[in-house]
């Protein structure tokens, strides 16, 4: 009688750690690395799903151009770690599309195509082409994947040879005005993201065609010819409708106010510190 | 109870010291780390390029030579595949070639515009371009004059017109700079519609005239 219980209490024990073990076991075969952390903390949501050809167009579609763009994202980091030459050719997810390839390469589909194609191998890249030096999109990527930039490089900084170093100082003055370019991009980019926000498209509609109408007179002229334009932009502003009238109105004249205010203080300190940052640089050299 | 939650506490521990022991063993040495993330790379690119393949029902390949100019791998592994693709390509024409056709700098340039964080990346690296041009033109500055005294006498003529070309190209970015910059400020000004965006233009010009150099001056204004 004393026997009995004891047994049972050990087999009830064994089948609830069997039952315990098991499902976590087919939970991890599913996820990741860091999914099994996340597993073993919350219980983890995310599924993979099964690598089979979807159905609906749709999500085909969608599926493709990110998954696409992730591929070329991975050979992208491939070829800045190891200077590999990478092309990539993939057909359009449907035959009515009027594209034939989308293709990534690197240094160039079609070179890297037509050694295959011949059977010879690739010209070998060099590794700090002029070009690559003074992309920035490339600086920043490498950055990214923990390379560091080229101008902090040892040999460089140890060097003796001023033909090297002037070089690098013109490579890195070329990289300096690109890297300007490309902020007035992202400024544009954002500008155009900021207009789409914007509750009324007449207003933006309205805004655009004003300023371009401005721009080039503030290219020739000196900014008191400003003023000058308000009846001729009064006239059209008139014409167009009534409703947006007044909330133009407002805004152009607050935006006028502070744009003379803070150019002419801009315009001083400008002189100023040209004036005194030429002269120490003269007096340097 | 107590069996189980002895049992939960042993599975958390294993856990966290495999994800533990492995990281270490990753960063003991930096060639095997690099090494070791090449070839996980090269296996991940090829396993994207699959399942790519597989989920939109398209065909993909994928060539792939080293740095020395040998054929590593392709992706399908039959070359006959991939040789039939690259054919195709081969024989359209250039302007159908054309289309969405990126190489390297193209496709981080526009993945690059598409980061939120741009701006920040933008002024670390501007400001680390800076710190080193600065350091560069001075060591170039102290390494000339003393080349005049180790070079001959037909080298020394060169050097020699080195430095007076140099200085002339300093005088001239700076004295050029303050006007482009400023004919820049009032077009990127008249352009900027919103108010929001107008008036944070004005706070960052402001901010850094105050904070830093003249060199600064125009990168503020750009902004």
């Amino acid at each position: 009688m004393r026997f009995v219980p004891y047994l049972y209490e050990i087999e009830r024990l064994w089948l609830s750690l069997v039952n315990y073990l098991s499902p976590r076991k087919n939970k991890n075969r599913r996820c990741g690395e860091i999914d099994k952390i996340r597993m073993v903390k919350k219980g983890g949501t995310k599924r993979k799903i099964a690598i089979e050809t979807i159905q609906k167009s749709d999500y085909l579609r969608v599926t493709c151009t990110k998954r696409r763009e992730g591929l070329f994202s991975k050979a992208s980091q491939l070829c800045l770690l190891s200077d590999a030459q990478i092309a990539i050719l993939a057909t359009p997810p449907t035959s009515e599309s009027n594209i034939s390839f989308y293709s990534f390469g690197h240094s160039s589909v079609d070179a890297v195509v037509s050694s295959f194609l011949s059977g010879q191998r690739c010209v070998p890249l060099q590794e700090d082409t002029k070009e690559m030096r003074e992309d920035v999109a490339i600086c920043l990527s490498r950055t990214n994947l923990g390379l560091g930039f080229w101008w902090n490089n040892e040999s460089l900084n140890k060097s003796e040879n001023p033909q090297e170093i002037s070089d690098a100082i013109n490579s890195m003055l070329t990289l300096l005005s690109n890297l300007k370019e490309l902020s007035g991009e992202e400024a544009l980019v954002n500008d155009h993201k900021d207009l789409k926000k914007n509750e009324r498209s007449d207003v933006v509609l309205q805004h655009g065609t004003q300023y371009e109408t401005l721009n080039p007179n503030s290219n020739t002229t000196t900014i008191c010819c400003v003023p000058d334009e308000l009846p001729a932009n009064s006239n059209e502003i008139v014409g167009i409708s009534p409703n947006p009238l007044i909330m133009l109105e407002k805004k152009k004249s607050q935006i006028e106010e502070k744009f003379e205010k803070e150019w002419q203080v801009s315009v001083t300190r400008i002189e100023n510190e040209a004036t005194s940052s030429y002269a120490k640089r003269r007096r340097s050299i | 109870m107590d069996s189980s939650m002895s049992t939960k506490k042993k599975t958390k521990l294993s856990v966290r010291n495999q994800t533990c022991f492995k990281k270490s063993s990753l960063s003991s040495s930096s060639t095997a780390k690099k090494t070791t993330n090449l070839s996980m790379r090269e296996e991940t690119m090829f396993k994207k390029a699959l399942e790519l393949s597989t989920l939109c029902d398209i065909e993909v390949c994928v060539i792939y030579y080293g740095r020395d100019g040998e054929l590593i791998k392709t992706w399908p592994e039959d070359q006959s595949k991939v040789r039939d693709m690259a054919e195709r390509f081969s024989k359209l024409h250039e302007r159908e070639r054309r289309k969405k056709r990126t190489n390297l700098s193209l496709f981080l340039r526009k993945k690059i515009l598409d980061d939120n964080k741009l701006s920040e990346k933008v002024l670390e690296m501007k400001d680390s371009l800076e710190s080193g041009l600065r350091v560069l033109q001075d060591k170039l500055l102290l390494l000339q004059p003393e080349n005049q005294t180790e070079l001959g006498q037909s080298r020394a003529v060169s050097s020699t017109t080195n430095p007076l070309s140099s200085p002339e190209d300093h005088h001239h970015q700076q004295w050029t700079e303050p006007l482009v910059t400023g004919v820049s400020n009032t077009e990127q000004d008249l352009s900027t519609s919103p108010l929001s965006n107008h008036q944070s233009k004005y706070s960052v010009f402001v901010y850094n005239h105050d904070s830093g150099s003249f060199y600064q001056v125009p990168d503020s204004i750009c902004f």
